[in-house]
């Protein structure tokens, strides 16, 4: 036993220092992501005329759009029998990170899916994707979408998968027990007037249920539809508006709280990581009977919902010059500037975005499409989600400007956050929040230069 | 003084019980707590997503097992026995290396005096200091010069070269704790350092490397975070990594199924740790020890 | 006696570097670049995928005005103070229990160690909502016993024993340690002390936790770090939340690397964080001559 034993540990320790001693020879059984020809292409394929060529493709999606994806993949792979395509799905929770460390690795992916919500650091991070912009993919027939969403008005980071508004959602049910009117003309007051109302009629019961994202996103709206300038400005890097003007909106947030249109930090504050409402159960429950949200999340929110659920225009002020809301990306599909293959790459990409075929698999799998000819197609054969069509066309008719490269900037809206749960909790007044927020959010920009 | 001899005896005997009886309620009570919270999973295994968010029941409507049966299907013809097998090819090596070189390691510092054996030990402790987040990027440049991404290198070579301080520490420690009379008897009988090492120390080591071998196991099966950086193949996939395939913030979540997955992947380290641990019960003979 | 040991180790010290060369192969190949790298960045304005130039301090300077350091120091300090007295009072105590010869005993030992199997999987996240939300389970079973109900994850005051709460139920390490070093004591030591007429509770201050103190030591010092690191919790659960009072200082990494791309600056706050926990544990370390009983020093 004790000899066997000893045996064991010597083979080990000498297994161990033969395999690290020739990382080289070991180079070729692993998959090298950089896609160095030498490791894809077997010795066979000497031939020049049809290189065989393998191209990775990064994505993130719940088990539909897996499935529909890879079911993309495998048709593309029948008709172009020289290209292989891997198919990379990774955890939305993990995927950022991933690109990033890939990215700075010179290993990432020929092919990305990438969120609008990262443009503005793409580009300041050296622009690692291919610019799109009069590029080889022709995109007229996509819908209008404000630059900004992928870029700049000179850099286009990737071509949008779908459309995608933000809206307010309610459930049907809770409306009618209220006797609330749905329309779209609601604005910040009306929300506040019915969010009391129902807090009234019910203790146990709150008009609205937000989370962190949603807590930033309104404060910029709020300021837009105030000022009638973007809170920040882009080209001094400074925030527009004053102290008095930002005080007005925090003082909007005490008032949701204070008139129970929002429910308690403390039950409110335990959702706030979700995407969702579908996770939260006072919303199942119909005890809080309105979100602010983004029209891509509604699969997941019908299909757990026992309600019906009705769509409103996101709420404008009253007077607001402009409303800020737009058209936005669900998604945009990126070719890595690393890549060895980028023709091959974007030749896919054109053919997924484009193709009849691969339009008709990926149905509503990355929202309603962005390439309206898909979008047409699809309502013919009847692929169409009516709520998500509907926020979409209130939202065009009512359309503002879009949101600023830095709206959606990870450090200033976590600095912004941080001043909006102090007032909520009761930390601070909304006086001191207003220009300590302006500070905080000032100084990150001079950062951001 | 026979008399009360016995008074004494029955006294420690009630004494015994008693103590025995509050063992036994407090065991089930701890037991209860640590259950419950996987007994609601494993219900909610049963549910539909509504019923999961926004029921307090522990009894599902029924009993269907269909999201175990689904869930095991996964992406582009995989199922969970790949990734169940792909675990395994992971972890079982990467333990294995791991008990043999921390075993080593300990030793060489638990029972020598040598130059520098202080700062190489405090650089050992060191290693285990700085926080993972600024390690990735670097670790992952270094894996990609080696030409280690997407395989199992990552986990299994590094495994071979103790580069698991906790486990170096930990042994050292209990290599401490093992009484020294019996090394100096074995050298006695003329054994040279391997032959204590291999005939004195492993055996009387046996609990601590037992479970040396099951918190590696459970830790490298569980591990998320390196497994999603360094494997790229959905074919090479372990486990925790699958679980994950299916997460997303705009996408359908089928959340019984996950939960369900998520179950199923606990057996292994499980089963493992229902094995493993008669040698915690059994600890070591005294006659055994000089053998 | 004494003479006779030392004799012992002197003559075997140029054998000990062969034992050591493993690790000393695997330090210098797999640990000492990234560690160095990291140093090195610290003393840049690296960002994600641009910048690298050298900056000096300016990273260091830039930490102590940056007020979520401060905050998340205290955070991770509280976090730290609750669980690792928590968690290990509670392992110990339970590897004690499951010791004994008790009708079952395997059955309940696999029983407390199930949680720690499952890890931080996205289901724990779940059910650690579900049990502590403001209507979650805990909640309305503390309610039906006519108590009140606790704003678990909501306060900023107890979110962070909430969270807390996590790994303490997730013990089951630190217990297979203590299991394992209970068993190593030898059998003798307590036939003999019986001998003398020992009760259990002098048995188990004068022979277990003397016998098992390297491991307490090495617990204590493990589960210390681990808690200082602790990630997977609060960003699984609270998200940093409320009032940043579960922002533990890996998610201030975290955000700065990955969030805010700022690579030198994390750097920097990690080697601060470096020393930090490297003078806890120095100081463990240092106090433990009065309590840990090595056979061999």
């Amino acid at each position: 036993m004790k000899k066997a034993l000893a045996l064991v540990i010597a083979v080990l320790m000498v297994l161990s220092i033969v395999a690290c001693a020739s990382p080289a020879s070991s180079n070729t059984a692993s998959n090298s992501d950089s896609g160095t020809p030498a490791n894809n292409a077997p010795a066979a394929a000497t031939s020049s005329d049809s290189e065989n060529i393998t191209l990775h493709f990064t994505w993130w999606g719940g088990d539909a759009r897996n499935a529909a994806t890879y079911e993309a993949i495998n048709a593309y792979m029948a008709k172009h029998p020289n290209i292989t395509i891997i198919g990379e799905p990774v955890s939305w929770d993990s995927y950022y990170e991933k690109m990033l460390t890939q990215l700075s690795g010179g290993t990432a992916a020929d092919i990305i899916q990438a969120d609008y919500k990262w443009a503005s650091d793409i580009v300041l991070q050296g622009m690692p994707f291919l610019n799109m912009k009069d590029g080889p993919i022709d995109y007229s027939a996509w819908a209008e979408m404000p630059a900004e969403y992928a870029g700049n008005k000179d850099y286009v980071m990737g071509l949008a998968t779908g459309i995608n508004v933000k809206a307010l959602w309610y459930n049907k049910e809770f409306f009618e027990k209220f006797n609330l009117t749905p329309s779209d003309d609601w604005s910040w007051k009306t929300i506040l007037e019915a969010g009391e109302a129902v807090n009234k009629a019910d203790p146990n019961s709150h008009l609205l249920w937000a989370n962190s994202d949603n807590l930033n996103a309104f404060m910029q709206s709020y300021i837009l539809q105030l000022t009638g300038k973007h809170m920040i400005d882009t080209e001094n890097y400074k925030i527009t508006c004053s102290v008095e003007e930002l005080t007005e909106y925090f003082n909007y947030v005490k008032a949701l709280f204070d008139t129970g249109t929002l429910p308690p930090i403390e039950d409110l504050v335990v959702y706030e990581g979700l995407a969702y409402a579908s996770q939260v159960p006072e919303w199942l429950n119909g005890q809080w009977g309105m979100c602010m949200t983004y029209a891509s999340n509604t699969l997941q929110v019908l299909n757990d919902s026992t309600f019906e659920i009705g769509t409103m225009l996101y709420p404008v002020m009253e007077g607001a010059t402009d409303t800020g809301i737009s058209m936005m990306p669900t998604q945009l599909l990126c070719v890595n500037k690393a890549s060895p293959y980028q023709k091959e790459a974007l030749d896919f990409v054109e053919w997924f975005l484009k193709d009849e075929e691969a339009i008709t698999i990926s149905g509503l799998q990355r929202g309603i499409p962005a390439n309206t000819e898909a979008a047409k197609l699809l309502e013919q054969n009847g692929v169409t989600n009516a709520i998500i069509n509907e926020s979409i066309a209130v939202a065009a008719k009512h359309a503002g400007s879009a949101e600023g490269p830095f709206d959606t900037n990870a450090e200033l809206n976590a600095a912004a956050l941080d001043y909006i749960y102090q007032v909520a909790y009761g930390v601070l007044t909304p006086e001191k929040a207003a220009s300590q927020t302006i500070d905080a959010m000032n100084a990150i920009l001079a950062t951001l230069k | 003084m026979k008399m009360n001899n016995l008074k004494y005896n029955n006294l420690s005997k009630f004494k015994n019980r008693i103590g025995r009886a509050f063992s036994y309620v407090f065991i089930v009570l701890v037991c209860l707590m640590m259950i419950f919270p996987v007994i609601w999973l494993l219900t909610a295994a049963f549910k539909d997503n509504t019923e999961i968010f926004s029921s307090m029941s522990l009894i599902p409507k029924s009993w269907d097992f269909g999201a175990f049966k689904k869930g095991w299907q996964s992406v582009n013809g995989l199922t969970y026995s790949n990734y169940f097998l792909n675990s395994f090819l992971l972890v079982i090596p990467t333990v294995i290396l791991t008990v043999a070189s921390s075993c080593l390691v300990a030793y060489g510092f638990a029972r020598f005096h040598f130059k520098g054996k202080k700062i190489l030990f405090a650089i050992m402790m060191g290693m285990l200091l700085l926080p993972e987040q600024v390690l990735i990027i670097p670790r992952y440049l270094l894996y990609n010069r080696l030409g280690w991404l997407d395989s199992y290198k990552p986990f299994i070579i590094p495994a071979g070269f103790a580069t698991y301080p906790f486990f170096i520490y930990m042994m050292v420690q209990f290599f401490r704790g093992i009484p020294k009379e019996l090394e100096e008897a074995a050298i006695i009988d003329g054994c040279n350092s391997a032959g204590v090492f291999l005939r004195v120390m492993i055996p009387l080591a046996k609990p601590s490397i037992i479970s040396m071998a099951l918190l590696q196991f459970v830790w490298r099966w569980n591990d998320f975070f390196s497994n999603m950086l360094y494997i790229n193949s959905v074919e090479k996939y372990p486990v925790t990594l699958a679980l994950r395939l299916s997460l997303d913030s705009t996408d359908l979540i089928i959340w019984n199924q996950v939960l369900a997955m998520t179950l199923c992947t606990i057996i292994p380290p499980v089963i493992l740790y229902v094995i493993m641990q008669r040698y915690f019960v059994e600890g070591i003979s005294t006659t055994g020890l000089k053998g | 006696m004494k003479h006779k040991r030392k004799s012992y180790n002197y003559q075997r010290s140029h054998v000990a570097y062969v034992y050591l060369i493993p690790w000393m192969i695997g330090l210098v190949v797999f640990q000492l670049y990234p560690f160095l790298y990291s140093l090195v960045l610290s003393f840049t304005d690296k960002s994600m995928l641009t910048g690298g130039r050298f900056i000096g301090l300016q990273n260091y300077v830039a930490i102590f005005k940056d007020p979520n350091f401060k905050k998340s120091l205290v955070a991770t300090l509280a976090y730290v103070a609750i669980t690792v007295p928590l968690k290990l009072g509670f392992a110990l105590f339970i590897a004690v229990l499951c010791n004994q010869k008790l009708k079952g005993i395997g059955f309940y030992r696999t029983i407390v160690y199930l949680p720690s199997v499952l890890g931080g999987s996205a289901g724990v996240a779940i059910l650690w909502r579900a049990l502590f939300s403001g209507r979650g389970l805990v909640n309305s079973f503390l309610t039906k016993i006519g108590l009140k109900s606790v704003p678990w994850l909501g306060s900023p005051n107890m979110a962070s024993f909430t969270i807390a709460l996590l790994a303490v139920w997730q013990f089951g390490s630190s217990m297979v340690l203590f299991l394992a070093a209970l068993k190593q004591i030898p059998r003798s030591y307590y036939e003999a002390a019986k001998m003398d007429g020992a009760g259990a509770v002098t048995c188990f201050f004068k022979i277990t936790l003397p016998g098992i103190s390297p491991i307490i030591q090495f617990n204590l010092i493990m589960q210390t770090i681990n808690a200082f690191q602790e990630f997977a919790a609060p960003y699984l659960i609270t998200g940093g939340g409320p009032l940043k009072s579960t922002y533990l200082y890996s998610m201030l990494l975290y955000d700065n690397a990955f969030s805010f791309m700022k690579m030198g600056y994390a750097s920097a706050l990690s080697w601060i964080f470096f020393l930090i926990i490297a003078v806890v544990t120095l100081i463990i370390f240092g106090t433990s001559k009065f309590w840990v009983f090595n056979e061999n020093e």
